[in-house]
């Protein structure tokens, strides 16, 4: 008996040791790339804010909030109506997004973007597929890891705010750098982990089709033109089977390895990086292939939760080796080379750069061996060039820097170079940066000479500390702070609780793999934790098979001038799929036409024909107004395996009108002479 | 500073700090009332579903509410409750602007969720919110301010509480936030608002009831604009003084407001008659937010000179000495606290390990003299509690010492008095002793010195202070113009705002050019300045809304009062502004788009809905208009709309001829 409290805190140790703990990189890295996909993915949908999001387009938010899509439904975006204030509403989302991305406020910004971007999905559920789940979770997940201790705007003005150092003498100390890549203990890393080795279990579970097995669903998948992208296209017709199949099977076997990858408690220094390479091979294949929207670059987002602190110091380790060392010595007096000082200390998170202190007393003409000329003949014109200008000046330079194993002091671009060799993977983006900056980075260390003592002036006009100044460092927290502190942890790990048991129930009900009498009961308050804000469970792309029927919504419109039209793309009207390939439609056109020819969804097409009949209002020309249309689910067979062509193609008329008193003129094709008959395409 | 300039481009940081207060506790009021009816009028259970709304308004000019995404009961709950959270923020001052900005979203939201119950209370209310937001509204009485205030406090000890001396003028404003400037064209704004309101409210009031001290008398019998308490006094005598206090009482402050001299006197007064008006329409009449955000709007009023004279002036008899636990670093933080309330000089703070003799100063910046200990006031006592010493020997210990010294300190007089009544210091008392006993432990948990320990530096270190007290850069002189330059062009935009639409709203005889831009943020933003309160002569007629409903259980009652339905006008209206302003509205001809979603809400009981009672739920029911000259006559009745059967009183108001049908259309009594 005695044994089992000790083995449950060993257990309990274990858990915490392997998947309770987060590095504070790791957390840093996740809000950037997640920040950086939510404005991407933000202006992907504000680029089609008229059609999809705005009063003018295809579904109004009081038709929405009259015919709520869920028992359970919120959105931010239902407030917005007109095209300007939707504009508005985008704007701020953006915003938001942003400020998460480079860390600014982050834990505000990281809750807001998560209400904001689950509104964006809830305000057109009818385009919502498993990778605006995935967005969603991904911004809930923000929410709650530490992301804002590491590689964020807070802290470096946390950083620069609480450790003030007052003399360059000081920048050796690096007080800032204490503690702060110890790891955070906190349920959510398990959540969240746990959560993304979940979508691999279901997608392999749920795949239990034939076409899978049999290797088919390649072929299938990228016979389907409202998906593809260009790119699927000459693979498809060209590719032979038995490659595909091969390619197939290996989407199974990848996912099913990922799971174990990322749930390995063992050899995590190899497993999580592979995890990490094998999820971005996977789904940038699937990325650039299909246009799923944010699913791909979601889940490559997602795995940024993976690197461990092994995987920070293996890579701390290799960046070290490609690193150079280098002293930078800077003018003792210049408040303005202290800044630098500051900024670089900071930057140097491999500890590679020395700083000394230089006066400007003690500032010799020139070097101690050789003359003027000497260096003015020399391989080094930067650093005669550096050395003759502050010379010149009568000042210490700003900043001189002196690589290890080089006896000479470099300044000008050659200094900046070296910087750049000393910070982390400098060798790596030196170059590009370079590139991107239009040659500005290396010119810095020049500028600040050059306008050092206009910059002196306006930012630091009192000057330099006392030479006695000590460095202000931060008290340390009070006892109430670190009780508030606590009790702020231990209510967050009690939601990770509520949410880890909402999304337990959830996978249970929605994944099809899963028995009837396996799903537990759901209760209503778990359902809205759930539904509210759109953090479903259900796993499963492209399950049990794929599909094999294709098909697009076209609507053939006539304009009162005799164009013939399809409104939503702005293109003649595609009445026959087969002999199309690829139809370029964006995910949100694609998921939208695909929704809307379901009767299901029947109530929201009155919607799509309010659209249609106000058209010439929202392009603002009369001559484009509809004087008849039929809205029409395109269809074809995909061809079988082994085969290009696809077959049977159809259409379904879903809805249909004619303007009163509207004739089809003389000459007019006979397509639509009169309304069609309305038929089902489907659920 | 020009004293022109002063007067028309500044207002006081303590009067826009008094006004964020009133203001707060103005919009919390509107909040808690508006909380009694959350289902009723901001739930899709409600009188307007947040579709029906956005559906009518397709088409029309821009209105934005957030609270449009708010659906269900529990969803409009927890909307209030965020909104309580940030007036509460706006009220204490903490994060001022952003808690304005949000303050003035909020109130945006709540008026624009259901057009039916807006007042010019609404309109005064985010007017006022919107001019004030270019201003430093946290700069005085705020969290904010305190927290400034003192994380500069780095004395530490008593001698150095003692000698503390509020900084000088100029570094206080190189310790201003980027943006803050004394002269700004928000304070012209303030000023213009405050003088065209009252302008307005007296232009608008031409009617002969106005001058002949009738004309409250009169609107206070009509049943919707009055109160319950208004109702009450309808008869009563006062009503003739109070009407002409209304009528003139604006044109007075108007005048006051603008005159250049005299500020101290010309701007207290313009504030009382503002005041006294916004106490009339607040107390008696269903007006929203109107009087008491009028009441808000006096403080804005307030000279510099007022406040200086109230906070400098030196009144012998409360001069104090205040000796506090120096080894006690929550006593020492109070101590310090004090010293900066305490702008006259009243406290002399003496710290219990100097306690050879009580140290007094007997005039204003006097010099320290010594008193002897008075009898009973030893070491042992002063090390358990706090102790206040008066000039004549006395002294008051425990929670007496913190009111005999609150009363000493301006403006917390009165705090200090309500303390200190038997009874609440008693209780205070309780308070005092177990706080007194744990205060070390307090200090330690808080991270302030403890039993002789230097009390704690503040977060950033005297380093800090020391940069942030020096002159500011060229660079954040700056940034200081480009915010200013920013927050001036907000101001800007308010003023011609309030401007262009105050013209065009009411009667002020003047005909301004009316650019679209200015007409569309008055309109979006809901500041639309209609001042025409009882103007410009009180209603020939009262009317009332009665619904006569049968509910299964065959009582046949109205919905709102839950009594037989009494087709009379002569009674007051106890349901409050909301369903006043509801009311008055919904029968009319413009509003009819709204009478659907009434008709669905009477369906399920009205305000019965949320009872959960099945027997409560009507078979059929009729919402009548019924209206009477306020001179007394037969009540004409109108048909607003009718639910299934309709009511048992049916029959009664049938017009002659054949018997009305289950569902006959409504007769609209008139369009507005």
């Amino acid at each position: 008996m005695s044994g089992g409290p000790s083995r449950l805190r060993a257990a309990g140790r274990w858990l915490r040791q392997h998947y309770l703990q987060i590095d504070p990189r790791t957390a840093g890295l996740y809000r950037i790339v997640i920040g950086f996909l939510l404005c991407a993915d933000a202006l992907r949908h504000w680029s089609v804010a008229r059609v999809y999001y705005s009063n003018d387009g295809i579904l109004t938010n009081h038709w929405l909030l009259f015919k709520p899509p869920a028992s359970h439904h919120f959105s931010l975006f239902s407030a917005f109506s007109t095209l300007e204030e939707v504009h508005v509403a985008f704007a701020l989302s953006f915003a938001c997004y942003f400020a998460l991305m480079i860390g600014w406020h982050s834990r505000l910004f990281a809750v807001l973007s998560f209400v904001w971007v689950a509104s964006q999905d809830s305000r057109l559920l009818l385009v919502e597929n498993g990778g605006y789940v995935v967005v969603n979770l991904t911004a809930l997940y923000a929410c709650l890891l530490p992301v804002e201790r590491r590689f964020s705007v807070d802290a470096w003005l946390r950083s620069l705010r609480e450790h003030r150092e007052r003399r360059i003498e000081h920048l050796a100390e690096r007080t800032f750098a204490r503690g702060r890549d110890e790891p955070v203990f906190t349920g959510v890393a398990m959540l969240a982990t746990v959560n993304l080795a979940v979508v691999y279990l279901f997608n392999v579970i749920n795949k239990s089709g034939t076409v899978w097995r049999r290797g088919d669903t390649v072929h299938y998948v990228l016979h389907l033109d409202r998906m593809i992208t260009g790119l699927a296209v000459p693979i498809r017709e060209h590719v032979p089977m038995a490659l595909l199949r091969p390619l197939a099977w290996s989407v199974l076997s990848v996912e099913a390895m990922l799971m174990m990858l990322i749930l390995s408690p063992r050899a995590r220094r190899i497993t999580r990086p592979l995890a990490m390479a094998g999820i971005a091979a996977l789904h940038t294949s699937f990325g650039v292939m299909m246009r799923l929207g944010p699913f791909s670059w979601f889940m490559v987002g997602w795995s940024m939760i993976l690197p461990t602190r092994t995987n920070w110091e293996a890579l701390e380790e290799r960046g070290r080796a490609r690193a150079r060392a280098a002293t930078v010595r800077l003018d003792a007096d210049s408040p303005l080379a202290l800044a630098v000082g500051r900024v670089l200390a900071r930057l140097d998170a491999y500890g590679l750069l020395r700083f000394e202190a230089r006066s400007r007393s003690a500032l010799p003409l020139l070097g101690p061996s050789r003359s003027s000329e000497e260096l003015r003949s020399s391989d080094e014109p930067a650093r005669f060039e550096a050395r003759s200008r502050s010379a010149g000046s009568g000042a210490t330079p700003v900043l001189e820097v002196r690589p290890d194993g080089d006896d000479g002091w470099l300044g000008g671009p050659a200094a900046a170079q070296a910087i750049g060799r000393a910070l982390p993977f400098g060798a790596l983006w030196w170059r590009p940066a370079t590139w991107i900056s239009l040659g500005l980075l290396p010119r810095l260390p020049a500028l600040l000479e050059r306008h050092r003592g206009r910059l002196e002036r306006w930012l630091w006009p009192a000057g330099m500390a006392r030479a006695d100044a000590a460095p202000a460092e931060p008290p340390p927290p009070s006892p109430l702070r670190l009780r508030l502190a606590r009790t702020g942890g231990r209510l967050r790990e009690l939601l990770v609780v509520w949410l880890t048991a909402c999304f337990v129930i959830q996978a249970f009900h929605e994944n099809k793999a899963i028995p009837p009498f396996l799903k537990p009961p759901q209760p209503d308050i778990m359902r809205a934790t759930t539904h509210l804000f759109r953090t479903l469970q259900g796993w499963g792309m492209f399950s049990p098979n794929p599909i094999q029927e294709d098909g697009v919504l076209t609507v053939d419109a006539f304009t009162v001038d005799g164009r013939r039209i399809d409104p939503l793309t702005g293109e003649p009207p595609v009445l026959d799929l087969v002999p199309v390939k690829g139809m370029g439609l964006g995910q949100i056109e694609q998921d939208y036409g695909n929704r809307i020819r379901s009767d299901r969804n029947d109530v929201y097409r009155k919607g799509l024909e309010d659209f249609l009949q106000g058209w010439h209002h929202v392009t603002g020309r009369p001559e484009d107004e509809i004087v008849a249309y039929d809205v029409y689910w395109v269809t074809e067979k995909c061809p079988p395996p082994g085969e290009v062509t696809p077959s049977e193609g159809k259409r379904f008329a879903i809805r249909s009108w004619r303007k009163p008193r509207w004739r089809p003129p003389p000459g007019y094709p006979a397509t639509i002479p009169s309304p069609p008959r309305i038929e089902s395409a489907g659920n | 500073m020009n004293p022109i300039a002063r007067h028309y481009l500044r207002v006081d940081a303590r009067s826009l700090g008094l006004f964020r207060i009133a203001m707060g506790l103005v919009l919390l009021g509107d909040l808690a009332r508006r909380h009694r009816w959350i289902a009723d009028f901001y739930s899709n259970e409600g009188v307007l579903p947040n579709h029906n709304h956005l559906f009518n308004l397709k088409g029309g000019p821009g209105i934005w509410s957030a609270l449009h995404a708010v659906s269900g009961d529990g969803e409009a709950l927890f909307a209030f409750g965020v909104i309580t959270l940030v007036y509460v923020l706006f009220l204490i001052g903490w994060k001022t602007r952003v808690f304005h900005a949000l303050s003035f979203v909020a109130l945006l939201s709540l008026t624009a969720r259901n057009l039916l119950l807006e007042t010019s209370g609404n309109h005064l209310a985010l007017a006022l919110l919107l001019v004030t937001l270019p201003l430093p509204l946290g700069s005085r009485f705020s969290l904010d301010a305190l927290i400034r205030a003192m994380r500069g406090a780095v004395e530490k000890s008593p001698a150095e509480i003692r000698a503390y001396r509020p900084l000088a003028q100029p570094t206080v404003e190189a310790r201003r936030l980027p943006g803050w400037s004394p002269l700004s064209v928000g304070g012209l704004a303030v000023l213009a608002q405050l003088a065209l309101l009252n302008l307005a409210l007296y232009l608008n009031h031409k009617g002969p009831s106005w001058y002949d001290g009738s004309a409250l008398g009169k609107a206070l019998d009509v049943t919707l604009l009055a109160s319950p308490t208004g109702w009450a006094v309808r008869d009563a005598g006062f009503l003739v003084p109070l009407t002409h206090l209304v009528h003139y009482g604006p044109a007075l402050a108007a005048v006051l407001l603008l005159v250049p001299v005299a500020r101290g006197a010309t701007r207290a007064a313009a504030a009382g008659l503002m005041v006294a008006t916004g106490l009339v329409w607040g107390i008696l009449f269903n007006q929203g937010l109107f009087g008491w955000s009028l009441v808000a709007a006096a403080t804005l009023a307030l000279s510099t000179e007022a406040w200086d004279a109230l906070d400098t002036r030196y009144h012998p008899s409360r001069a104090r000495t205040v000796i506090f636990d120096a080894d006690c670093g929550i006593c020492g933080w109070l101590a310090k606290l004090l010293a900066r309330l305490d702008t006259p000089g009243h406290l002399v703070i003496q710290g219990n390990d100097e306690l050879e003799h009580v140290l007094v100063r007997k005039t204003q910046g006097g010099p320290l003299e010594e008193m002897a200990l008075p009898k009973g006031l030893d070491a042992e006592l002063a090390d358990r509690t706090a102790i206040v010493v008066r000039h004549d020997g006395t002294f008051a210990t425990r929670a007496r010492a913190i009111t005999e010294a609150l009363r000493s300190v301006p403006r917390f007089r009165l705090l200090g008095l309500v303390l200190g009544l038997p009874g609440v210091v008693h209780l205070l008392d309780v308070v005092y002793d177990v706080v007194a006993r744990r205060r070390h432990a307090i200090s330690a948990q808080l991270g302030m010195g403890v039993c002789g320990i230097p009390l704690a530096p503040k977060a950033g270190g005297a380093a800090a202070l020391e940069e942030d007290a020096a002159d500011p850069s060229p660079f954040r002189l700056a940034m200081r113009k480009v915010s200013g330059s920013v927050r001036e062009i907000v101001a800007v935009v308010a003023l011609a705002t309030l401007v262009v639409q105050t013209a065009r709203a009411n009667d002020l005889g003047v005909k301004l050019p009316e650019p679209g831009p200015l007409v569309a943020v008055a309109h979006w933003t809901r500041t639309q300045a209609d001042w025409k309160l009882v103007a410009p002569e009180p209603p020939a007629t009262t009317g009332v809304v009665v619904t006569d409903a049968v509910l299964r259980n065959d009582a046949n009652i109205d919905l709102f009062t839950r009594q037989k339905p009494e087709f009379t006008v002569v009674r007051p209206f106890l349901l409050g502004e909301l369903w006043a302003a509801y009311f008055r509205r919904i029968h009319q001809g413009a509003y009819e788009p709204y009478v659907a979603a009434f008709r669905t809400y009477a369906s399920r009981g009205g305000p019965m809905h949320d009872l959960g009672d099945p027997n409560l739920r009507p078979l059929g029911a009729d919402a009548w208009w019924i209206e009477a000259p306020v001179t007394g006559g037969e009540p004409e009745r109108t048909r607003i709309l009718r639910h299934g059967r309709g009511g048992p009183s049916a029959g009664d108001f049938a017009p002659p001829g054949p018997a009305p049908g289950p569902a006959p259309p409504s007769r609209r009594l008139k369009a507005p």
